[in-house]
């Protein structure tokens, strides 16, 4: 049986940070997930734990491809 | 290339997540007690350990240090690490990420301390790995890589490498240690300390924790039949009169220049 999920600390939260864009802006948590706010990336939060992968996210302001620093 | 390699270590760590949990080759080993006795450890301690699978390096740090944030690609991992955690009395000082060795995603100078315990043969870019731990630590901070290694020899190093692809088609490439002292040149880090060792294993102990079909097996009869016989023996060797393979090991630490 698996372990259930712990919640999200506030600590680990304010540490994450946009693992795309070169200068990795702090993510802003949005109920169950986290989006960048330079490259408007949002980024899923699974079982309570943040899936911080660029192939994991989506984009979702149409003009998001200027403002990308990768 | 890279995303076929990131979804083929996804997939390889998924399936195989709970016997690389309970793998006595991963969980145990001295280089755990390498990582408490040679790493500058403190209470106020923030480390990051990058690829943790199962987490046996995080929860061997974490009764040393104020905090360890395992990072993983494989969700597949996550209930191994949760359940140690709910069975450490230190688990609350541990914590999962996913995230990409190769895309960190904390900022920069964030942790006194990465590790990186097993795990960098799998990686598709090792320098820009090594490049990321860099930029994540402090400055003066500490890297500590474990991974298999072969001599300073490119031709025992392919052979090595094309076994080990055989065995496991997510390994990429284990590098030889000058390749690693230079890379951490490259990511502007100094090597402190540089320990090597050797540990044969059974055949079938080698072979495990991934369960092979037939096939797999005969791709490695097939390498080793084409093998020269001086580089053959350097991996292959025979101890109680039965096939072991020889698996070299590097224990590298390193310091951020400032």
């Amino acid at each position: 049986m698996n372990t259930p999920p712990r919640a999200l600390p506030e600590t680990l939260l304010r540490m994450l940070a946009c693992p795309v864009c070169e200068d990795h802006p702090p993510l802003a948590l949005e109920a169950d997930q986290l989006r960048c706010p330079r490259c408007h990336r949002v980024y899923p939060i699974r079982d309570g734990i943040p899936v911080l992968l660029k192939e994991e996210a989506v984009i979702e302001n149409d003009n998001a491809g200027e403002n990308e620093s990768i | 290339m890279q995303d076929s390699n990131t979804e083929s270590v996804k997939a390889f760590f998924d399936q195989h997540a709970a016997a690389y949990a309970e793998s006595e080759t991963h969980r145990q080993g001295n280089d755990l007690q390498g990582l408490l006795e040679w790493l500058p450890l403190t209470s106020t301690c923030k480390v990051l350990d990058a690829a943790t699978g199962p987490g046996h390096a995080a929860f061997t740090l974490a009764p040393h240090v104020a905090e360890v944030i395992g990072l993983d690609l494989t969700p597949g991992m996550e209930a191994q690490f949760e359940k140690k955690a709910s069975e450490s009395p230190y688990g609350n000082r541990t914590r999962l990420q996913i995230g990409d060795v190769h895309q960190i995603p904390f900022p920069d100078q964030t942790f006194d301390i990465v590790v990186c315990r097993r795990a960098a043969h799998h990686f598709h870019d090792p320098l820009r790995a090594m490049q990321e731990f860099a930029r994540v630590l402090k400055p003066g901070g500490h890297c500590a890589i474990i991974d298999m290694t072969t001599l300073d020899d490119p031709l025992l190093n392919a052979t090595v490498n094309a076994l080990e692809i055989a065995r496991d088609d997510s390994h990429q490439r284990a590098l030889m240690p000058s390749e690693w002292r230079s890379l951490a040149e490259q990511a502007s880090m100094e090597v402190i300390r540089d320990e090597r060792w050797e540990q044969a294993f059974p055949w079938q102990t080698w072979l495990r924790p991934v369960s092979m079909t037939g096939s797999e097996s005969q791709v490695l009869e097939i390498i080793l039949r084409n093998t020269p016989e001086h580089l053959k023996q350097q991996v292959v060797i025979e101890q109680d009169g039965k096939r072991h393979f020889l698996k070299r090991f590097i224990f590298m630490i390193t310091r951020r220049k400032n």
